[in-house]
């Protein structure tokens, strides 16, 4: 560029510009889906013998996948933005992101990864008593999940009930992933027995992909195959073994929310499911909750049951290419009433509140996913 | 005949084009303000501009990637390849023209850049 004129000349400003839009303050914004990695020595002090001896790092089994290859990231990718170990971290990040409250999620985030039973409750109660000792009394502004060992579900079900007066616990923690079978199955039941009896929502966040112990895992190379489309294809049969072994049938009054586990599938879902439950519904008598109860049918048609018993955090929102497609999926969807916010901080895939403000939802809808929904939804006060 | 154009001509032609559009030059630092490797961002008007040293040379962009609304300056410059990387998702924008590395047919503004003694000036 030739310099052409000095006259008009201005000197810039130097900025800090904060991307997060500033209309957040004025909603209370409720976070629900926020990652908590404390340290791991700090953890041990808090474990049982033996393994407060022995488990000197995170016993991961399955090993790390990582994505390095897809965005250059070494590690597991999930701690691009930083990494909340203390409340002050949380506290800290949470005024950056512009958020009034939060509901911690473990940072370990595959539980499903730990294979050893007693190792995985062993870290599970340490992680929640460090949540009731060190964590909740900073302030009532962070609630927690209550992390559990899922594939042993009376050792859950007792972790849950010893820790859950604490009002500080919220939800129970538990991960869809590719190398376990889906949770709505009855042998889970001890779990959605303890959460309901305490008021306490059941989460089922994304954890383990295509891992090693699935065979779906082998044909799969990429990182956006994994976490991008495995994820919701398993999420989706979570949720749809919840509905048609009659979870909610026998417990009407659960109320789950998925999280990562992606959101414009619903309508797919929803036909899909009543149709082929109306035509093929022989086999729900079959089911161990239905031959318990001796009932023949679900209460209601499959889609129905989400307004009851199911929603869904935010993130990751993906937009479509067509900007007024987003519109048409958010009244498809329901998402106004469906979506509560989360941040997924400080994974790479973070969604600021930002999004809330596109002018396809209105004013109504965005007071709903960023604050109400989620003080509705969860039994506990936020 | 105009034609070859003296440089003066060629800046008079330049000023009237600039009026025309109404662009504007701001001054957005000193040389040394912005290291290799490293970007800043200023505010010229109503934009907010990221601009960046990168294998020697100056950059400006948009500073708000248009993805999800991050603030490009924050990024990490990738010298060898002459992109910055967005602070929250990773999405690769070439300096040299605003493109999107995996997908060019998406691209942010790019802005001229001059160094002018020691200052930076960047057109708007």
């Amino acid at each position: 560029m030739n310099v052409i004129s000095k006259d008009n000349r201005e000197h810039a400003r130097r900025i800090k510009p904060n991307p997060i839009d500033p209309r957040a303050q004025n909603y209370k914004v409720v976070d629900t889906d926020f990652h908590f990695l404390p340290d791991w020595q700090a953890l041990r002090k808090f474990m049982k013998e033996p393994f407060k001896t022995e488990l000197t790092k995170y016993p991961q089994v399955g090993g790390d996948y990582s994505p390095q290859y897809a965005i250059g990231i070494e590690g597991t990718g999930q701690e691009t933005l930083g990494r909340a170990s203390t409340a002050a971290d949380v506290l800290r990040v949470m005024d950056e992101i512009a958020v009034s409250t939060v509901i911690l999620s473990p940072g370990f985030q595959r539980p499903q990864s730990i294979f050893h039973p007693a190792m995985l409750a062993a870290v599970a109660s340490a992680y929640n008593d460090y949540l009731v000792a060190e964590v909740m009394p900073a302030s009532p502004r962070i609630k927690c999940e209550i992390m559990i060992s899922h594939r042993d579900p009376a050792a859950g079900a007792a972790e849950i009930r010893r820790v859950a007066r604490h009002p500080g616990f919220v939800s129970v923690y538990t991960e869809f992933g590719g190398n376990y079978e889906p949770i709505g199955t009855a042998k889970h039941d001890p779990i959605y027995e303890a959460a309901v009896e305490n008021d306490l929502l059941v989460t089922s966040h994304v954890g383990t992909f295509y891992q090693q112990m699935s065979p779906l895992h082998q044909g799969t190379r990429t990182w956006a195959e994994l976490v991008g489309i495995s994820a919701v294809s398993i999420s989706m049969a979570y949720v749809g073994s919840m509905i048609l072994q009659g979870l909610f049938d026998k417990f009407p009054t659960l109320h789950v929310i998925v999280k990562e586990g992606g959101f414009w599938w619903l309508p797919e879902f929803m036909a899909r499911a009543d149709d082929y439950y109306l035509g093929h519904p022989g086999d729900i008598k079959l089911t161990e909750r239905k031959l318990e109860s001796g009932e023949q049918f679900l209460a209601k048609l499959p889609s129905e049951y989400f307004d009851s018993n199911i929603r869904f955090s935010s993130q990751p929102v993906c937009f479509p290419r067509d900007p007024k497609h987003f519109k048409m999926l958010m009244e498809l969807c329901r998402g106004e009433d469906m979506l509560l916010y989360s941040s997924d901080w400080p994974h790479a895939t973070f969604d600021p509140i930002n999004w809330a403000f596109d002018p396809a939802i209105s004013e109504e809808g965005r007071k709903k996913i960023l604050s109400e929904n989620a003080r509705n939804w969860f039994r506990r006060p936020l | 005949m105009d034609y070859p154009r003296s440089a003066s001509r060629k800046a008079e032609i330049r000023g009237k084009r600039a009026e025309l559009y109404n662009m504007a030059e701001y001054i957005v630092g000193k040389v040394d303000d912005i290291p290799e490797g490293k970007g800043i961002a200023v505010e010229a008007g109503r934009r907010a501009i990221a601009v960046f040293r990168s294998g020697g040379k100056l950059y400006a962009i948009a500073n708000k990637c248009p993805h999800k609304g991050a603030s490009l300056c924050e990024g990490e410059v990738v010298v060898k390849d002459g992109i910055v990387r967005c602070p929250w998702h990773h999405w690769n924008w070439q300096l040299g023209n605003g493109k999107l590395e995996a997908d060019p047919r998406q691209s942010l503004r790019t802005f001229e850049v001059a160094i002018e003694g020691d200052d930076v000036v960047v057109r708007v």
